[in-house]
């Protein structure tokens, strides 16, 4: 077995391309890795910037602004501009702005009277993501405008029908209306913030990073799987026969060089992603799962005789189960019956355990690995018995 | 002339021979086009609702105020709220399967009536997720029309008038009233979304959170189509490995031809399998205009062209089937996530920005989410339509010159080796 191993490292060693090929796969890897965390997402975030021409400039309007500049939530994402018509235009033409609202004159008076004149919103829409962030701000607005104009317009008719003074129906008017347009702009009081703090937030960019490790360690599998399907084509397997080194060990040997370069790669970029990762449960479970991705492609290729068609099967099995498991869309944005469907696919389980790992909870990724290594052994005797009844396999033309 | 196309006709019927005669690769593509309609349909079916933000809401007050909260909250398109216990909502806020719950306290409704509304609701959410502010922003909005309406009738009440008419239930008959009788009372913004390169109307009711569940699935179907691609030029490969083609040199068989050929084969087998694409994307994403669906397939075909034939350029310097899968599935690892990224980049400052317009996913997406978003206004061919087409001349211009690259390099090569003997 030692003579195979050392036979794979110096195959493996002599070409050079090969080297270039797996050295700039792990660079890039590791590159991103380590730029997501000395960048924290809030500084990549460019905020969207808006333009505002108030021809109001009424308690109302200034409602419309203040939401946003007071807001902790908007402040960090919208940058707003406030400006003459002409100054406003120009700068969305020039691409400087990204939306510009008009607010247009009597907006106010035209609330109060009932009488719609909307505030028309201009969108660039060369990017549906901004603009689609930027209209979900705005729905939510719609919302307190509508709560203040309906109850103040209300009140203010009630008094009317009553017979009430105009001057007291007046200032009724401005305290129930500044009342509310405070209870508007007060609005985190309602709540009592509760944080947990018990494990950190998966950030979107750490969710896809993670994606990305795991697709490219399957995809690191598939090239061990015609390492072997090469020695199946040269006849190796049944020339075995005729020596006393066990089928088993040979694979074993086979596999365990692309075993353990994998293991590094993805025990490396686990540790640049998480702080205070345990080093020995780290490479515990990146050897899992290098030993899942050469295993599951040993398997695909012990099935599928031929290279085009362990080509095409493998690389669709992994793409699907990438697409299943939460590596394009995440788990929490599928329907329900392909969440099901995810956790039978392998990739459910590896994303989940890097994240638990990152969070720092040891005993489900216990479990995950126990599950791996057992589903690994099971494949891995399945293949060698299909190798084992193999002869050679000559490539169909 | 005849000699030239029998030759690209021989190479398109090997290839597909070959694609098609072995029954265990029908059946693989067969059942890799039906998972990815099951994926279409399933995706589509709940994208409006699995394109929101999921939410969990415990309600402790369970008074007629908080269950109309409730109701209003579940209208909301941007939100999905999820009923559970407040444990059962505690392990999946760790799970990160919600962003956030809150629970209506228990005397949420007396309060909200008396004008108190300090820590009406708690909000839960992980320490450090930015997005939930923005949620409790959103399920204040709902709250506000009911707090409006008590602030404004305590108000009334506090006034001092002998002939008020409006008391306890007059009042809110008046309130509900009004708002019946107002057309369009509810104030809201008029969008108006512009694009210079259409100077056409986008059609707002698609407009929506869906278009980005919409764009995903499109960028799924991108990398599908690039596999399929690697897959059908992969017999290239292999002939080279085998020296085959060394064989095809000697017999004056040219270049082209078999490029040609490959191209054919390649175009035939993802133009079909296209097709079927087109059918489920055009019934999923609700597209009217038939010719909408020629633009769709257009697209699908230019893509499948660029892909082929940088899989076809692959070819020309890999000799062995193991380098080309290497470097063909980093290559469309790295073309489909930097495709997604494409959805990001107004948002994230990035050097990936600059890398986008190379990439023939970023513009498949860009393309159909153009043919959703604005239909026909601005034509049929769209900006994807174009990048894609431009991106596939200069595959084939790369294509065609690269023999000539390769001879100048080689002889270089030659020429350089044969002075350094001289010198030694």
């Amino acid at each position: 077995m030692l003579n195979t191993f050392i036979k794979e490292l110096k195959e493996l060693t002599a070409d050079k391309k090969i080297w270039i090929g797996i050295l700039t796969v792990l660079i890039i890897i590791i590159i991103s890795t380590s730029y997501n965390k000395k960048n924290p997402e809030i500084d990549a975030v460019k905020p969207l910037m808006l333009g505002v021409i108030n021809k109001d400039n009424s308690s109302y309007s200034n409602l419309l602004l203040d939401y946003f500049h007071g807001s902790n939530t908007f402040s960090s994402l919208i940058q707003v501009t406030t400006g003459d018509d002409k100054v406003i235009r120009d700068a969305f033409k020039n691409g400087e702005l990204d939306i510009y609202l008009e607010i247009p004159e009597d907006f106010a008076m035209n609330m109060i009277k009932l009488e719609h004149s909307p505030v028309k919103v201009y969108y660039q829409m060369d990017d549906t993501t901004k603009a689609l962030l930027f209209q979900n701000v705005l729905k939510s607005y719609e919302k307190y405008i509508s709560a203040v104009e309906v109850n103040a317009v209300g009140l203010y008719e009630i008094m009317e029908a009553d017979g009430m003074g105009k001057e007291l129906i007046e200032d009724a008017n401005v305290t129930i209306s500044m009342d509310m347009i405070f209870t508007a702009l007060g609005k985190e009081s309602f709540f009592r913030f509760k944080p947990v703090a018990k494990f950190p937030t998966t950030t979107v960019a750490e969710y896809y990073i993670i994606s990305i490790i795991v697709m490219t360690l399957m995809y690191a599998g598939i090239y061990a799987g015609f390492r072997i399907l090469r020695e199946m084509k040269q006849g190796t397997f049944a020339r075995l026969k005729t020596t006393k080194l066990p089928l088993f060990q040979f694979l074993t040997a086979k596999l365990l060089l692309m075993i353990m370069v994998y293991t590094i790669a993805i025990a490396v970029s686990i540790h640049i992603l998480g702080k205070n990762i345990d080093t020995g449960l780290n490479l515990l479970y990146s050897f899992t799962l290098s030993c899942f991705s050469a295993v599951m492609a040993t398997f695909l290729c012990a099935l599928l005789q031929s290279t085009l068609r362990y080509s095409l099967a493998a690389n669709l099995f992994v793409f699907y189960c990438i697409v299943m498991g939460g590596g394009i869309i995440p788990i929490q944005f599928l329907p329900e019956d392909i969440i099901r469907l995810s956790k039978i696919t392998p990739i459910y389980y590896m994303i989940k355990g890097i994240i638990l790992l990152k969070q720092g909870q040891t005993t489900p990724v216990y479990s995950i690995v126990a599950g791996l290594l057992i589903t690994s052994v099971i494949l891995f005797v399945v293949a060698a018995a299909c190798f084992y009844r193999r002869s050679v396999v000559n490539e169909e033309a | 002339m005849s000699e030239v196309l029998y030759g690209i006709g021989t190479v398109f019927l090997l290839r597909m021979k070959l694609i098609g005669k072995d029954v265990t690769t029908r059946i693989i593509l067969i059942t890799s086009v039906l998972l990815f309609a099951y994926l279409v349909f399933s995706l589509s079916e709940s994208a409006a609702e699995q394109s929101s933000l999921p939410i969990g809401i415990v309600d402790k007050d369970k008074s007629n105020t908080s269950e109309e909260l409730i109701f209003k909250l579940k209208k909301v398109p941007s939100i999905k709220v999820i009923d559970m216990s407040e444990e059962e909502l505690y392990d999946l806020l760790l799970d990160e399967m919600i962003m956030s719950y809150f629970i209506i306290e228990e005397d949420y409704e007396q309060k909200v009536q008396m004008g108190d509304l300090e820590g009406l609701i708690s909000a839960f959410y992980k320490e450090d997720n930015k997005a939930a502010s923005i949620l409790a922003d959103i399920v204040a909005g709902e709250m506000m029309y009911t707090i409006c309406y008590y602030k404004s009738y305590q108000l009334y009440q506090r006034i001092s008038f002998s002939q008020k008419q409006f008391i306890g239930a007059e009042y809110r008959s008046y309130m509900d009233q009004l708002l019946m009788n107002v057309e369009d009372f509810n104030f809201a913004f008029q969008m108006h979304y512009q694009n210079d390169d259409y100077h056409a109307a986008a059609q707002e009711e698609k407009v929506t959170n869906t278009i980005l569940y919409q764009q995903l699935i499109v960028g799924i179907l991108g990398i599908l189509i690039a596999l399929i691609a690697m897959f059908v030029i992969s017999q290239a490969v292999q002939e080279k490995e085998n020296r085959v083609e060394d064989r095809l040199k000697l017999s004056g068989f040219h270049f082209l031809i078999q490029d040609i050929g490959n191209m054919c084969a390649l175009l035939v087998t993802e133009g079909t399998i296209s097709f079927l694409f087109c059918i489920f994307l055009f019934t999923k994403f609700s597209l009217k205009d038939g010719r909408l669906f020629l633009s769709v397939y257009l697209l699908l075909l230019l893509n499948s062209v660029v892909l082929g034939g940088v899989f076809l350029l692959f070819t020309k310097v890999m000799k062995s089937m193991i380098i080309y899968q290497l470097v063909g599935s980093t290559f469309i690892l790295i073309t489909g996530g930097l495709g997604y990224f494409h959805l990001l980049s107004g948002l994230y400052q990035s050097f990936a920005d600059k890398l986008i317009k190379f990439i023939p996913n970023s513009w498949f997406i860009q393309g159909i989410t153009d043919i959703i978003i604005y239909g026909n206004s601005g034509g049929y061919i769209k900006v994807g339509h174009r990048a894609l087409a431009v991106m596939a001349g200069a595959v084939f211009a790369l294509m065609i010159l690269f023999p000539f690259l390769n001879r100048a390099i080689v002889t270089g090569r030659i020429k350089n080796n044969g002075q350094n003997r001289m010198v030694n």
